[in-house]
C-alpha cells in the first residue's frame, strides 16, 4: 500500500513538471521577441529591464529553466506587470476563494448527484429517471455565461434574493460576514453545480446499472438482502468505484468552468484573475496562475486515485492473491 | 413413520420471456416435488429451464421474465403469492441458493467474514457481534476451509475458486436452511475440488436434514449424488424417477439418446449415438412434444398434441406418446 | 509410426510485474521441463486441472505463446525459434481449435469470408472464385451445407460454430490439429457430435491429434496415448488402455477416482485430495504432488522425481516406482 502511495506520488510529481515545463516552454519559444507581447507604452524602460531579468532572457534556455525552477521552488513566482506586486502575494487570497467556490459546488454536486443517480438507476424506465435525464442533460448543454446571467436576473434582479456580484459585503465582520459570504456564494455555486450535475448524475446512473447486473447482486438477493440493502449496502461502493474516477477527472473541467462563472459573478478567485490578466497581457500572473492551477488538479487527482484505491480492496498490490 | 413430506412443490407452474413486445413461454404446466431429506437432481442441457426453475422458488427472476400460472408449494404455502417482504425472510434461511461462478457470484468489496455475516445479521438479529464473528468462523471451518480466523477478514479475490464456492456454501447453510437449491455448483470447478465440494455437500446434508435440489448438465454428478432426478427439456419434464429408474431403466427417447451419447469412462464405447439437430431456442419452440423434431420415433400425435407426463411404474413418470404410459405399440 | 513433433526441455515461465522497489521478479512456472514426442496419426490427450500447464502447452507449440526454453521440432526443424515468414509457413501445418465457439469467431466477418481469409493470406487460393469452392468444400467436410458460408456467426448454435472453427482450422490443411477443450463448452448432445467429427476427420485425412481436456470420459473416448499433467509437468505418459487399466500416478487415480461416472454400478470409495492445487508460482519442493499426495513417502518433499519409463511406453513420476522394478 504504502508502495501504491508513493508510486503515484511520483507519477504526480512527473506530471507536475511536465505541466510547468510547457508552461515555460510555450512562452519561450513562441516566434518573435517574447517581450514584445508584453511592452506596453505605460512600461518604463526600468520596467523593461526587470522583464528581461524576469524571462532571463540574456541567458541561455537551459539557463532559463533551472532558475524558473529554482524560483518556483521557492515559491517565487515573479512579479506582475500590471501590480507591480509578487505574482505569489495576488495569487494566494484568490485561490482560496476559488478552492471555497469550487470546493462546496463539488460537494454539492456529489451530495445531490449520487443518489440521484442512484435513484434513476433503480427506476429505470420510469417517468421520473427520463424526466430527470432530460433535465439535467439540459444543463451540460448551457453556455455557462448565459446560465449564470439569467440566474442573476432571475433571482438577483428580478427578485431581489441574492446579491448582485463579489464575494462579500465589505465592511462586515465576524459571524455576519460569514453568512455574507455564503449569500454570495448561492448563485455561483449553483451554476457550477447545474452545470456538471450531469456528468455526475449519468455516470453513477449508467456504473449502478452495470453493477446491478453481476452475480453478486443476485447473491445478495438470495440471501434476503433487501431492496435498500442491496443498493446501498452492496451496489453503491463497486458502482463507487468509476464514478470516483471520473470526478477526478471532472474537477479539471470545473476550473475551466470557474474562469467563465468568476468572471460573470465577480467572485474575486483565480478564474476572474486570469480572465483579467489575459486581458491586460499580466504574463507572469497567467504563468503564476497556471502553475498552481496544474498544481491544484494533479492533486485533486492523486487524492482520487488514493480513494479509489481504498474504496476497492483488488488494488491493494502485490499482496499474496492466493491461487 | 409414513411418507416423507414434500418440502418444494411445483404445480403446474408456467413462465416465459418478453422478447421483443412478444412472450414467450418456455416453462408450461411444469409440475414436480422435491421430498423432504432427498436430493433431487434437475437434469438438462442449456435453454431446458433448469436455472429458471430454481430461480423461480425464491423469485429471482430476470426482469425479462414473466410468470403466468401455477403454484410453488413451500412446507404447503405458495410462495408465489408471498410479498416481497415475506420472501425476504425465507431467503437465506429458510430456502439458500449456491450459483454457478465462484469468481462472480461474491462481493469484491467485502470481507468473507462481512458476506457470511450479513446472512446472520438478517436473519438472526438478537446475534450479537462476537457470537456472529465466532459462528462465521466455525463455519469457515466446518466447510473446510483452513485457517478460518485470517481467512474471515479476506477479500474474495484472494480465495481460490474452490474456496470461494466453500464460502457460497457456508453462506447458504448458515441458518440451517431446509432446502438448498444448487445451480451447477460445481460445474466451474477443477474435477478434484468438484469431489471435494459435492462429498461436503453431502456431508452439511446429513447433518441439517436438509433437502438439496441440484441442478445440473452432468448425468454423472447426478448418478452419484442425486437420489431421485427430473429430467428436462425445452421448458418440460420429460421423464422422472429414481436414479435407479432413470440410469437403469430410460425410457424417455431423449433420455435414452442423452445416455448413449455420453462416452464412457469405465468401458470402452464405440461410436457414440448422437442426437441429430439441436435443442430449440425460446423464440422457436414447436406445438405437440418439443422434441419431436430430433426424435427417431415420433408419430403424428407428437407434433399435434403435448405429451402428458404419467407414470409408467411406481414413481417413475415419462411424457411420451410413443413410450410413456398409454403407449400405442 | 514416426514422431511429427519433438518436444524437448519446453519451459514456459510468465513474469509477474513486480514494482520497482521489489528486490526479485515472481514466475508463474506455467511449463517446467516438458518432454514428449507426438507421433503421427494418434491422438494424445493432455489431461490435467487449473494451473497443470496443458492449455499453455497447446498455446505455446503454435507459437502464441513464446517459449522461454527448450525445443519444438517439427520434421526435424525447431519451430520454436521461427519468426517472419517461416513462422507462416509453420502454421500451415499446426493449427488450433479453440474452447469457446462464441468467442472465437469475429462476429463482423462471414462465415465464407472466415473461412477464405487464411486461404488467401498463405496464398492457397489463388482468388475469391477459388477460395468460395475451397470453403464450400470445407463446409461439407464438417457436416454444414455450403451456403451457410453467406451467413454470420450469430445465427447458428453453439455446436455449429465449433464446426465452422473446426472447418477454419482445417483450412490450410495441417497435419497437426491441437484441440484446447474444443468441446468443453457444448451442451452433451452436440458433444457427441463433435467427438464424432474428430474421428472422421482423423479418418478422412489422415490427421494427428493434440487433445486438451479436463474430461476423462473424453480422454478414453478419443485418445491413442494419454498424458497426465500436475502444475507444468508430466507426470504420467501411457498408452489409453494401460492408463485405465492400471494408471500409476497417485494423482492419475484421484483424477480417475474423482470423475463421475453416469451410471448406478456401484464404484469403489472416492479418493478426495486434501487441500487446494498449489501456487504456480511457488511450486511445492521435491515433488510437486507432495502436499496432495494420499501415498506421500518421507523423501517426496525433498527430491523431485524423475519421469522414468516404468512399463514399455509407461512413464511415471512418482517416487513409489523409481526404486528398483
Amino acid at each position: 500500500m504504502f508502495q501504491y502511495i508513493t508510486l503515484r506520488v511520483l507519477k504526480g510529481a512527473l506530471t507536475f513538471l511536465a505541466a510547468i515545463t510547457v508552461t515555460f516552454l510555450i512562452v519561450r519559444l513562441m516566434p518573435g521577441d517574447p517581450t514584445t507581447a508584453f511592452i506596453s507604452d505605460s512600461m518604463t524602460p526600468k520596467d523593461v529591464e526587470s522583464l528581461n531579468a524576469l524571462l532571463g532572457l540574456d541567458r541561455s534556455l537551459l539557463e532559463q529553466y533551472l532558475l524558473f525552477l529554482r524560483n518556483l521552488a521557492n515559491f517565487e513566482l515573479g512579479q506582475s506587470f500590471f501590480y507591480k506586486e509578487a505574482v505569489s502575494a495576488i495569487i494566494a487570497p484568490k485561490l482560496g476563494w476559488t478552492l471555497l467556490l469550487i470546493g462546496t459546488a463539488l460537494f454539492i454536486t456529489l451530495l445531490i448527484g449520487i443518489p440521484l443517480g442512484v435513484y434513476t438507476a433503480r427506476h429505470k424506465g420510469k417517468w421520473l429517471d427520463q424526466t430527470v435525464s432530460t433535465l439535467i442533460v439540459l444543463g451540460i448543454s448551457i453556455f455557462i455565461p448565459l446560465l449564470a446571467f439569467a440566474l442573476v436576473w432571475v433571482f438577483s434582479l428580478e427578485l431581489g434574493l441574492t446579491p448582485v456580484g463579489g464575494a462579500v459585503t465589505p465592511g462586515i465582520e465576524g459571524s455576519e460576514r460569514i453568512l455574507s459570504i455564503m449569500r454570495h456564494m448561492i448563485l455561483p455555486t449553483m451554476t457550477l453545480v447545474i452545470v456538471n450535475l450531469a456528468q455526475i448524475v449519468l455516470f453513477t446512473r449508467s456504473s449502478m446499472l452495470d453493477v446491478l447486473k453481476e452475480d453478486y447482486i443476485r447473491t445478495a438477493r438470495a440471501k434476503g438482502v433487501n431492496d435498500r440493502g442491496v443498493t446501498w449496502g452492496h451496489a453503491l461502493r463497486n458502482a463507487m468505484i468509476p464514478t470516483v474516477t471520473i470526478t477526478g477527472l471532472m474537477l479539471g473541467k470545473m476550473v475551466a468552468g470557474a474562469v467563465l462563472t468568476e468572471t460573470v459573478f465577480s467572485w474575486p478567485g483565480l478564474g476572474s484573475m486570469i480572465y483579467e490578466a489575459v486581458q491586460k497581457q499580466d504574463f507572469p500572473l497567467l504563468q503564476g496562475a497556471f502553475i498552481v492551477l496544474a498544481f491544484s488538479v494533479i492533486l485533486m487527482t492523486l487524492v482520487t486515485d488514493l480513494v479509489v484505491a481504498w474504496l476497492d480492496p483488488r488494488i491493494k498490490l502485490h499482496e499474496g492473491a492466493a491461487q | 413413520m409414513g411418507t416423507p413430506r414434500n418440502v418444494l412443490e411445483f404445480r403446474k407452474y408456467r413462465m416465459g420471456f418478453r422478447i421483443d413486445e412478444q412472450v414467450c413461454d418456455l416453462i408450461d404446466g411444469l409440475s414436480f416435488s422435491v421430498r423432504e431429506g432427498s436430493v433431487l437432481g434437475v437434469v438438462g442441457e442449456s435453454g431446458c429451464g433448469k436455472s429458471m426453475t430454481a430461480l423461480s422458488v425464491l423469485r429471482l427472476l430476470p426482469t425479462a421474465a414473466v410468470v403466468h400460472g401455477g403454484e410453488i408449494l413451500f412446507n404447503g404455502e405458495n410462495l408465489l403469492a408471498k410479498t416481497e417482504k415475506e420472501m425476504e425472510k425465507i431467503r437465506g434461511r429458510d430456502i439458500a441458493m449456491v450459483f454457478q461462478e465462484p469468481m462472480t457470484s461474491l462481493n469484491p468489496v467485502h470481507t468473507v467474514g462481512q458476506q457470511i455475516g450479513e446472512v446472520l445479521r438478517i436473519h438472526r438479529p438478537a446475534m450479537g457481534a462476537d457470537e456472529r464473528r465466532q459462528t462465521t468462523i466455525t463455519l469457515l471451518r466446518d466447510v473446510g476451509i483452513a485457517n478460518p480466523e485470517q481467512r474471515c477478514d479476506q477479500f474474495p479475490h484472494q480465495l481460490s475458486g474452490g474456496m470461494r464456492q466453500r464460502v457460497m456454501i457456508a453462506i447458504a447453510v448458515a441458518c440451517r436452511p431446509q432446502i438448498l437449491l444448487a445451480d451447477e455448483p460445481t460445474t466451474a470447478l477443477d474435477g478434484t475440488i468438484q469431489a471435494q465440494v459435492l462429498a461436503l455437500m453431502q456431508e452439511l446434508k446429513q447433518q441439517t436434514q436438509g433437502s438439496i435440489m441440484l441442478i445440473t448438465h452432468n448425468l454423472g454428478v447426478v448418478a452419484e449424488t442425486c437420489s431421485e432426478v427430473v429430467i428436462m427439456y425445452a421448458g418440460r419434464i420429460v421423464e422422472s424417477g429414481t436414479i435407479e429408474d432413470i440410469f437403469d431403466r430410460p425410457t424417455h427417447p431423449y433420455t435414452r439418446g442423452l445416455l448413449a451419447s455420453l462416452p464412457s469412462l469405465v468401458s470402452d464405447s464405440g461410436e457414440l449415438y448422437s442426437i441429430p439437430g439441436s435443442v430449440p431456442t425460446v423464440e422457436n419452440l414447436e406445438p405437440g412434444c418439443r422434441f419431436a423434431p430430433r426424435c427417431s420415433q415420433r408419430r403424428d400425435i407428437c407434433t399435434r398434441e403435448v405429451p402428458v407426463l404419467a407414470d409408467v411404474a411406481a414413481g417413475h413418470a415419462v411424457a411420451c406418446w410413443v413410450t410413456g404410459a398409454g403407449a400405442t405399440p | 509410426m514416426s514422431a511429427l513433433l519433438q518436444i524437448r526441455g519446453l519451459k514456459k515461465y510468465f513474469g509477474l510485474k513486480k514494482s520497482l522497489f521489489q528486490r526479485e521478479r515472481g514466475y508463474v512456472h506455467a511449463l517446467d521441463g516438458i518432454d514428449v514426442d507426438l507421433m503421427e496419426g494418434e491422438t494424445l490427450s493432455v489431461v490435467g486441472e487449473s494451473g497443470s500447464g496443458k492449455s499453455t502447452l497447446g498455446r505455446t507449440i503454435v507459437r502464441l505463446e513464446q517459449a522461454t526454453a527448450g525445443s519444438i521440432s517439427y520434421q526435424g526443424r525447431d519451430i520454436s525459434t521461427l519468426s517472419g515468414a517461416s513462422a507462416q509457413e509453420f502454421r500451415q501445418h499446426i493449427q488450433m481449435v479453440f474452447q469457446d465457439p462464441y468467442a472465437s469467431l469475429n462476429p463482423r466477418l462471414t462465415v465464407g469470408h472466415a473461412l477464405a481469409e487464411p486461404m488467401l493470406v498463405h496464398r492457397k487460393a489463388a482468388n475469391r472464385e477459388v477460395a468460395k469452392v475451397a470453403v464450400g468444400e470445407l463446409l461439407g467436410r464438417v457436416g454444414l451445407r455450403a451456403e451457410m458460408a453467406a451467413s454470420y456467426p450469430f445465427a447458428f448454435s453453439g455446436g455449429q460454430r465449433q464446426r465452422i472453427g473446426i472447418a477454419r482450422a482445417l483450412s490450410l490443411g495441417p497435419r497437426i490439429l491441437i484441440c484446447d477443450e474444443a468441446v468443453s463448452a457444448l451442451d452433451v448432445s452436440v458433444q457427441s457430435q463433435i467427438l464424432n467429427l474428430f474421428n472422421q476427420l482423423k479418418r478422412d485425412l489422415g490427421l494427428t491429434y493434440l487433445f486438451i481436456t479436463h474430461d476423462l470420459a473424453v480422454v478414453r473416448y478419443v485418445s491413442d496415448r494419454v498424458m497426465v499433467m500436475y502444475l507444468g509437468q508430466v507426470v504420467e505418459l501411457a498408452p489409453r488402455d494401460a492408463f485405465f487399466k492400471r494408471r500409476l500416478h497417485p494423482y492419475s487415480k484421484a483424477l480417475i477416482s474423482a470423475a463421475p461416472i453416469a451410471s448406478t454400478a456401484p464404484r469403489e470409495a472416492k479418493i478426495i485430495l486434501q487441500g487446494e492445487i498449489p501456487n504456480a508460482i511457488n511450486p511445492p519442493s521435491g515433488c510437486r504432488f507432495h502436499t496432495r499426495c494420499p501415498s506421500v513417502m518421507k523423501d517426496c518433499h525433498v527430491v523431485e522425481p524423475p519421469l522414468r519409463e516404468v512399463e514399455p511406453g509407461h512413464h511415471v513420476r512418482c517416487h513409489l516406482y523409481t526404486s528398483a522394478s
